[in-house]
């Protein structure tokens, strides 16, 4: 028997579901404890954020906390991996495009024109100095951990949650879903575009599985719809041509570098999707869908 | 009497010659069998985890560069299965009701 709780949060819906009904209030409260830690170090709309300490003293190391370096860590892991294309070096990028604040008052206000802040400054500019808890960026360069944030703090907390209660555990922040633990049956999950659009489903067992997507967090510019994935190359939002990726992998982290990156860069990211050998389906900019690797061929409209 | 110095015009760089050879020797046996030894503790310390990112084996005793950094810095990165298939996804049955979900945001 499994029980599930859902809220809001970091502007998306936070789900928790769990095979032992007898500890879903103690793992919600666990699950919000973690992620409004790692709001605290991580948000870049907190200017009381250790994020937006690092990001105010461009040029000099600062001294963070074991959880920020652990959330840059991974998003140099994501940079690594991606080749680039998962860049937290986007900060000053996805501002620029008008991204400035929570995605609702972005939504809210009128439409403002935006600028192009050129290829980021790249992730190997990054000094990270994990023994000593020191992180530094050039001058002129802003950190945007939105890429990686979600899907660590799922595989975060899956983990610690599913190993505590003894219990299998499935976290979904916003796309980002990661499955702990062994379940007496695989978890039936829907696959969308967007919440509330039709979707598909399919089982998963373990591991991690994220959509990204340019059709959700978008708003209105004079020019027309913006959003949050920035291509690295050029520093403006995406435009090649998957407009949403549904990734599976062993880890959220994993699974959301992939879908991130085939949004950001297209093409250049299917080789290493390629290579991974990761199950993926693609949304192109017409509707059509692709599915790679060993997608579930027998999904049905959910 | 037997001598060799007629035949050794110059014994004291001879000898420092010696001497030398002999220690560059030592210095070469001691650095093979440090390497050696040192190669097989981190053979030994090395977790088989090919499902992650792999980790650089350099030290970390400053400030460093981003590149290549470690992908079990963090706790929870990967560190579940570590099969890079579908292993962990499957078709779902005609009635059974979704649990969860994976939505763009």
């Amino acid at each position: 028997m499994t029980a599930s709780r859902s809220w809001k949060a970091w502007s998306c819906t936070v789900r928790l579901t769990v095979d032992d009904p007898a500890v879903l209030s103690a793992a919600c409260g666990a699950l919000k404890a973690l992620m409004d830690r790692v709001d605290k170090a991580a948000s870049r709309f907190r200017p009381d954020s250790e994020l937006s300490a690092i990001n105010a003293r461009a040029g000099s190391m600062v001294p963070v906390s074991r959880l920020l370096v652990d959330l840059v860590d991974v998003s140099l892991v994501a940079a690594s991996m991606s080749g680039g294309a998962v860049d937290p070096t986007v900060g000053g990028a996805v501002v620029a495009a008008g991204y400035d604040d929570d995605i609702e008052a972005v939504r809210r206000r009128l439409p403002q024109a935006t600028g192009s802040s050129g290829p980021v400054p790249g992730w190997e500019q990054v000094q990270l100095n994990r023994r000593l808890a020191l992180i530094g960026i050039p001058k002129g360069t802003t950190l945007d951990l939105g890429a990686t944030a979600k899907a660590w703090t799922a595989d975060r907390a899956a983990l610690v949650l599913s190993k505590r209660h003894g219990c299998a555990v499935l976290v979904e922040i916003g796309g980002d879903l990661r499955a702990a633990g062994t379940p007496a049956e695989p978890w039936v999950i829907e696959v969308a575009e967007r919440e509330g659009d039709p979707g598909v489903a399919v089982t998963l067992a373990h591991g991690g599985l994220t959509t990204s997507t340019r059709t959700a967090r978008r708003w209105s510019t004079p020019g027309g719809f913006a959003h949050h994935v920035i291509d690295p190359r050029t520093g403006r939002p995406a435009d090649g041509p998957w407009r949403t990726a549904s990734v599976w992998a062993p880890s959220a982290v994993r699974a959301n570098t992939f879908s991130t990156a085939l949004v950001a860069t297209g093409d250049t990211a299917l080789g290493r999707l390629t290579l991974a050998g990761h199950p993926a389906r693609l949304v192109d900019e017409d509707g059509e869908v692709i599915e790679l690797a060993g997608w579930p061929a027998a999904s049905r409209a959910a | 009497m037997v001598t060799t110095e007629a035949f050794d015009p110059h014994p004291d760089r001879t000898r420092w010659l010696r001497r030398s050879a002999a220690a560059a020797v030592a210095t070469a046996v001691l650095g093979v069998t440090g390497t050696g030894l040192a190669v097989a503790v981190l053979a030994a310390r090395q977790p088989d985890n090919s499902g992650g990112t792999q980790a650089t084996t350099g030290t970390d005793d400053g400030t460093s560069s981003s590149s290549g950094p470690s992908d079990s810095g963090s706790s929870s990165s990967d560190n579940g299965s570590s099969d890079s298939g579908s292993g962990g996804l499957g078709s779902a049955q005609q009635d059974s009701p979704t649990q969860g979900g994976s939505h763009g945001s």
